[in-house]
């Protein structure tokens, strides 16, 4: 299945999305766009979702909310050329989400956009 | 405004001088004691820290007799006259008035040069009590006295430490949080220790009560969060965090100092467009 000629829309501002290991920072799949963005953007994510201090930081969401099931689920960087995307799947938390878009001014749209990508994703079989 | 009247003794200098670690030791232990806490937690011979429900009210060191009106003289334009000081203390100690409420309703200072004087000498005691390691004992008391507009929380005190290092960029960090900030937000300013490269917060903005692990493992978190993705993409704007329970962080940083906001997502969106709207 090519997931990227499914998707009800394909963001014009999105050039690259795949899955990625999020203990590892390994791509497991390209599911379109630049393969070295993606490659790049998992490595990075390894170590956004996988710091030392994320427990501390855990710990403090549970405190604050009083829940503690909630791991991490989203991570976002944005820069002035390039804006990245990481969301663990809700069927496998163990496997990222990983989208490269251009800069847009308007970073809302950009996560709404790339939700519906996402959702996508999260519904194939 | 401050007066050009010079400090007598040199405390903010050595307070600037503690090791945050030393310091947070310290501070984790007001955070350990129960939050109804009021009482003194004691130093031997050396001071104490006077907590009134959970949260820090005075502290004193040996050495620092004098130096709250020291501290009032510098941060008062024209100074405070030391002579009107001494009558409120002497009519203070008669009946067993707190000082400083009775400095504010003589108008001998307002309410904002209070509470900063307040926390400077409480900093700097503080400071002090921590570079001799951890206290000794808390002794629980039965009433409280003091003014809750002249409290701190634990991460206040640590942050103040870190502003007295860098004065300046501790107040053009304020600003940047005054001008970014929504309601129910969060937040935290650091710098880089040049030292140990770890960080050191200088303000705090109270959307939450952080706890000082809290307040150093976000500080930790943001910074290498915003190092590794500065590898990524040229002119770094911000990196978040999101939780599916819907508490985020948001990290950014301009010119040297660090940023690290905790918030929930109704708030994130419109952080993001502030943050968005304010990129450099």
């Amino acid at each position: 299945m090519n997931t990227a000629t499914d998707l009800a829309t394909w963001p014009e501002e999105l050039l690259a999305l795949g899955l990625a290991d999020g203990r590892s920072g390994r791509v497991t799949e390209v599911i379109a766009g630049d393969e070295a963005l993606m490659s790049d953007a998992a490595a990075v994510m390894a170590e956004l979702f996988d710091a030392p201090q994320l427990s501390h930081l855990e710990e403090m969401v549970q405190r604050i909310h009083g829940n503690a099931e909630h791991g991490l689920r989203q991570a976002m960087v944005v820069g002035d050329d390039h804006t990245y995307f990481f969301q663990r799947l809700r069927r496998d938390a163990a496997l990222v989400v990983v989208s490269v878009h251009r800069a847009t001014p308007n970073l809302g749209i950009l996560v709404a956009r790339t939700r519906t990508a996402i959702e996508a994703i999260e519904e194939r079989p | 405004m401050k007066s050009s009247v010079p400090y007598s003794l040199p405390f903010h200098q050595v307070a600037a001088a503690v090791p945050p670690a030393a310091l947070a030791v310290v501070l984790e232990e007001v955070d350990e004691l129960p939050a109804t806490s009021t009482g003194a937690l004691r130093f031997g011979e050396r001071g104490c820290i006077f907590l009134e429900s959970g949260r820090i009210c005075w502290a004193a060191a040996g050495g620092m007799k004098n130096r709250l009106t020291d501290i009032l003289r510098h941060h008062s334009d024209p100074p405070v006259a030391r002579d009107a000081m001494e009558r409120v203390v002497e009519q203070c100690a008669s009946t067993t008035t707190p000082i400083g409420e009775a400095l504010v309703a003589a108008r001998v200072v307002t309410v904002p040069q209070l509470r900063a004087a307040i926390r400077q000498h409480t900093v700097e005691a503080i400071s002090l009590l921590a570079t001799a390691g951890p206290s000794t004992g808390f002794t629980p008391h039965i009433t409280g006295r003091y003014d809750a507009r002249f409290t701190f929380s634990s991460a206040e005190v640590l942050a103040s430490v870190g502003a007295l290092r860098a004065p300046a960029t501790a107040r053009r960090a304020r600003r940047e949080l005054d001008d970014i900030l929504v309601e129910r937000v969060g937040a935290v300013s650091f710098l880089r220790d040049p030292g140990t490269a770890g960080a050191v917060p200088v303000t705090t903005h109270d959307g939450q009560q952080f706890r000082i692990r809290e307040l150093v493992a976000l500080c930790d978190w943001a910074m290498s969060v915003l190092d590794v993705s500065s590898t990524l993409t040229n002119g770094l704007r911000l990196a978040t965090a999101s939780w599916s329970s819907g508490a985020a962080l948001v990290a950014w940083r301009r010119e040297e100092i660090g940023f690290i906001a905790v918030c929930e997502r109704p708030a994130l969106v419109r952080l993001l467009a502030r943050l968005g709207g304010a990129a450099r």
